[in-house]
């Protein structure tokens, strides 16, 4: 559209052009949390996006200060609170770096086995509100549907259905109930042939793939430079998985493949999570065949004090790498523990993605980097 | 895991130096390398584009508060030869500024605005240094240990 | 004293709705029977009913009041005439407004069961049947805003002139043989002139709204809207053609057999324009702002639509005028493609014998009384079929909404217009409308062939 306007103006015709300023506010049914997006628009093209951040900033990494090590495995928690157990993970994943913690096997099987189901339920939830981003209501209920079989599982092992608390440094809270192993499976047996149908349902649908094919792609050299990581970096092209380059815990000894994308667009994001789901029903159902008997965790001190000095370490969430910088003084309360959040450094793409685009595909774009507020601000 | 050759290489810069610590944990799989505030723009765009470092992918930025000094923080990745580096820079706490790196790795572009709002570092160079997460009158730095918080309007 | 007495009358109606509610439960499906069997069977006394009425006024009522009453006895025909055409208005408009909340209702529960869930089974105790009218009740009992700066005449008008659209397009419906509400000879002219009202309502509803997002949202509804009334039109013409009239009730007695001499097997014309058929049916959810074509009214949209200003009855309206020409539009589809109230292929036949039976029994209004049970069954089908596709289909975005208008329907109606063009010519019968059809299915088939190999 601006060529076009360009030339009226070599033409010597007088035009004259408004730029509007679009606020998509804090409360909005679509922006994935509390995000306000400023947009810049000519006509229907955007040129500029301002996203404006920090309405869930609750200052997790000061409170963290001044918390001793157990306690804040609850703060965790809060961040990408779709992604529980996997923040949980990181967190005394890292303090168990710093001791030097040796961590039993069937503990370690155990945190496989959560983390997976998380990836699990918090990938059938980006299925059903992008569903609803693009006005496919169905699926939204259909994915929901599936998580509550997910929750229930977490229920049973935790008591909780979203903030798990259920990694402790050494290991994990309590063993697996009688009966986990049978109904997990169950439900592996039950979801594979259920996300062929939701492929049918949503993946493979005209309009869908109209709006998200060639929409918002990213460049796989972008996608380095911009340190963005997970799904959004695999659908890029690049076939970086900690837990396959980087193999933390047991995952090692699990087979299975990593999707990538070929586009970076929004299609490829939104086709390597589903192809995600798919393997992590595979891990899990691995890590259950073979859990070994033993201890779900290892004897610690009673209070907590990680000798002086620092670590950092990542796990591969579902919404990409999580960070963890850990420096330690030798005292029972972390001197800074700072949260390296993938949503945050994912979403500084958006501006750049949305550049050249219509008002229609914000949503579309927005959508497809799967953020949780919650993570971005903290 | 990044060779030794290459570490002692970098080190033949007189802005980068070992960091000196004795009996405390160290990461084994980041070195951790201290470097000169004015020289950390060259030396990272030496990192990113030298061969054999190929530090490609900035994988987290961030900021201690120490009692006198500050460190900002660099983690390091790259995903062609696999290997990871640590960066510190150490300022001092009035008027700390650090060249940007964003011009290098674009990632470091909101991370750069979080240290900013958060502990006051100036980021020299960056294309848009506002603060981040907290509204744009709020006076003070919050992650600073010495930070305290005055009764506003928010409260 | 007053909370004992409010307490004691509440757990009675508590004792009664869940005696009632247990009754229920454990005698449901027996219920859900006798209520559609009972439902239904009325629909078979509408035709008679409305025809006896018609003649007692005629011939009973209109000569006693104005022989008797106003002694005017030349004024009989006109007295007559009076009555029964307000009769007809009010039946039809009381069709409008009780349809709505049934197509609602409908609605709720249909998609309900496509999302696994229930829908409504609370309000009114039987699956939330009253659901709607507490809703009607609600909004009706809301408080009217309209923003400040709105331009007040124009933000009461764009509502109405939606509904009145929606409503008035009924007027043509043969809904049986007689009960035609007014049978013009330019019916469909008129249906496709009426309905075309509803873009000037969302343009003004927009505009009204003094609300920039309102008057984008109302312009984009109103371009879809342009932009679809010809694939609809042009669609028609293919019925028009074949049946070489625009008057609803002819087109229906030609493809049903009714009126002829000879009974013979009468074919409905969806079976020569199957192409068409397709197209009318697409271009009308598309016509009625229905996902996938709900661009301009998305709620995860920007825009919210042209009617986010709207509150309390002008919301109600615009939602009931949504829901009217849904029905509107399966409505005509049905007269004009399925044959309206007739049995297919056999209507012929058995209207020849009733005729004969009723007429030596001198109940003549019992004539064709299958006419309006049969029309709303293949009305209500195509409804089905409009809330199934809201259900299942994302949101097309605007540009690509365009597209597929302008770049797809509207050729294709063209050269099935041409076609049978071709196919009607002297030259080609009694054979060409045959083959005609036969490359229309061929057509059809290859497409749905298409899309179901994955």
């Amino acid at each position: 559209m601006s060529a076009a306007v360009d030339e009226a103006k070599a033409a010597g015709k007088r035009i004259k052009l408004e730029e509007m300023y679009l606020n998509m506010g804090p409360q909005h049914p679509s922006t994935h949390g509390v995000l306000r997006l400023g947009i810049l628009l000519e006509g229907e093209v955007i040129i500029d996006t301002i996203p404006d951040l920090g309405y869930l900033h609750r200052g997790t990494e000061k409170i963290a200060e001044d918390r001793d090590y157990m306690q804040i495995i609850h703060l965790t928690d809060r961040m990408d609170y779709l992604a529980a157990m996997n923040n949980n993970t990181g967190y005394v994943m890292v303090v168990e770096k710093l001791l030097e913690q040796e961590v039993p096997e069937r503990a370690e099987y155990i945190r496989v086995i959560m983390q997976e189901l998380n990836r699990v339920a918090s990938h059938l939830l980006f299925f059903g509100t992008y569903g609803v981003d693009m006005g496919a209501v169905t699926p939204f209920l259909y994915g929901f549907r599936e998580r509550e079989l997910v929750l229930d599982l977490f229920e049973m092992v935790c008591g909780a259905r979203m903030t798990h608390s259920y990694m402790r440094i050494g290991g994990v809270a309590e063993d697996l109930p009688s009966g986990f192993a049978e109904e997990c499976k169950d439900f592996i047996d039950y979801f594979l042939p259920v996300v062929d149908e939701y492929d049918e349902l949503l993946t493979y649908n005209p309009i869908f793939m109209d709006r998200t094919i060639g929409i918002g792609a990213l460049s796989k050299d972008a996608a380095i430079a911009y340190g963005v990581t997970g799904p959004m970096l695999r659908a890029s092209g690049v076939p970086y998985d900690l837990r396959k380059d980087e193999p933390y815990s047991v995952y090692d000894k699990f087979e299975f493949d990593v999707p990538t994308g070929e586009n970076g667009d929004c299609f490829d994001r939104y086709f390597v999570r589903i192809q995600e789901m798919r393997e992590s029903c595979k891990i899990v159902s691995q890590a259950l065949d073979m859990l070994p008997p033993g201890k779900h965790q290892a004897k610690t001190s009673r209070i907590i004090k990680p000798p002086p000095g620092e670590a950092y370490l990542e796990v591969e969430n579902p919404r990409g790498q999580l960070g963890y910088y850990l420096v330690s003084e030798g005292e029972p309360m972390p001197y800074r523990l700072h949260i390296r959040p993938p949503s945050f450094v994912n979403l500084q793409v958006l501006p750049d993605l949305l550049k050249g685009l219509k008002i229609g595909d914000v949503i579309a774009v927005l959508g497809s980097t799967d953020i949780v507020l919650g993570e971005v601000d903290r | 895991m990044i060779s030794e050759e290459l570490v002692n290489a970098l080190i033949e810069n007189p802005a980068v130096s070992r960091e000196e610590v004795e009996d405390v944990y160290r990461d084994s799989e980041f070195p951790v390398l201290m470097v000169e505030a004015d020289a950390v723009g060259a030396v990272s765009e030496f990192l990113r584009d030298t061969e054999g470092y190929e530090f490609d992918f900035l994988k987290n930025l961030t900021a201690v508060d120490f009692e006198g000094h500050m460190h900002v923080v660099y983690h390091l990745y790259s995903t062609s030869l696999r290997h990871k580096i640590m960066l510190k820079v150490q300022v001092g706490r009035e008027q700390p500024v650090v060249p940007s790196v964003e011009p290098v790795w674009r990632g470091a572009d909101w991370q750069e605005r979080e240290v900013f709002d958060l502990f006051g570092i100036e980021f020299a160079g960056h294309p848009d240094p506002r603060r981040i997460m907290l509204p744009e009158d709020w006076q003070g730095h919050p992650l600073r240990k010495d930070y305290v918080h005055e009764p506003d309007h928010y409260d | 004293m007053p909370e004992a007495v409010a307490r004691r009358r509440s757990s009675i109606a508590a004792w009664a709705f869940s005696r009632g509610a247990r009754f229920a439960a454990d005698w449901d499906i027996f219920i859900v029977v006798a209520v559609l069997g009972g439902v239904f069977g009325a629909l078979f006394t509408v035709q008679p009913v409305m025809m006896g009425l018609k003649m007692l006024t005629e011939e009973v009522l209109a000569p006693w009041l104005s022989l008797t009453l106003f002694n005017t006895p030349q004024y009989t025909a006109l007295i007559s005439r009076i009555i029964v055409e307000i009769v007809v208005a009010i039946v039809v408009l009381k069709f409008f407004v009780l349809s709505a909340p049934l197509l609602i209702w409908l609605e709720r529960k249909v998609s309900g069961h496509i999302q696994s869930r229930l829908g409504p089974m609370h309000v009114g105790g039987f699956h939330g049947w009253l659901q709607t009218i507490a809703d009607g009740i609600k909004l009706i009992s809301k408080e009217d805003i309209i923003p400040s700066g709105a331009d007040k005449v124009l933000h009461t008008i764009g509502p109405i002139m939606v509904v009145v659209a929606a409503i008035t397009g009924f007027v043509v419906i043969p809904f049986g043989n007689e009960l035609v509400p007014r049978d013009f000879n330019i019916g469909i002219f008129y249906l496709l002139a009426v309905t075309s009202v509803s873009v000037f309502g969302v343009v003004v509803a927009g505009w009204a709204s003094n609300n920039k997002y309102s008057l984008l949202g109302g312009m984009r509804s109103a371009a879809q809207l342009v932009s679809y009334e010809i694939p609809r039109g042009v669609a028609l013409v293919g019925v028009i053609m074949l049946a070489q009239s625009l008057q609803m009730s002819s087109i229906v007695n030609q493809q049903s057999g009714i009126g002829a001499s000879e009974p013979f097997v009468a074919i409905p014309y969806v079976v020569f324009q199957p192409i068409a058929f397709i197209i009318y049916v697409i271009a009308s959810i598309a016509e009625t702002n229905r996902a996938p074509f709900d661009l301009p009214e998305a709620e995860s949209e920007l825009v919210a639509g042209f009617h986010t200003e709207y509150s309390g009855m002008k919301f109600a309206f615009f939602f009931m005028a949504e829901y009217g020409e849904m029905l509107l539009f399966s409505c005509v589809a049905t007269a004009l493609f399925l044959g309206g109230g007739s049995i297919p292929f056999v209507e012929g036949y058995i209207y020849a014998w009733t005729n004969g039976i009723f007429e030596s029994m001198h109940v003549p209004f019992l004539i064709g009384f299958w006419h309006f049970p049969v029309f709303i069954i293949k009305t209500y089908v195509l409804v089905f079929f409009f809330i199934w596709v809201r259900w299942t289909y994302p949101r097309m975005r605007v540009d690509r909404l365009m597209d597929f208008s302008w770049k797809i329907l509207v050729p294709w109606t063209f050269i099935n217009l041409i076609g049978l063009g071709i196919a009607l010519l002297p030259q080609f019968q009694p054979v060409g409308i045959w083959v005609f059809a036969a490359i229309n299915w061929l057509i059809v088939g290859g497409v749905l062939l298409k899309a179901f190999k994955k």
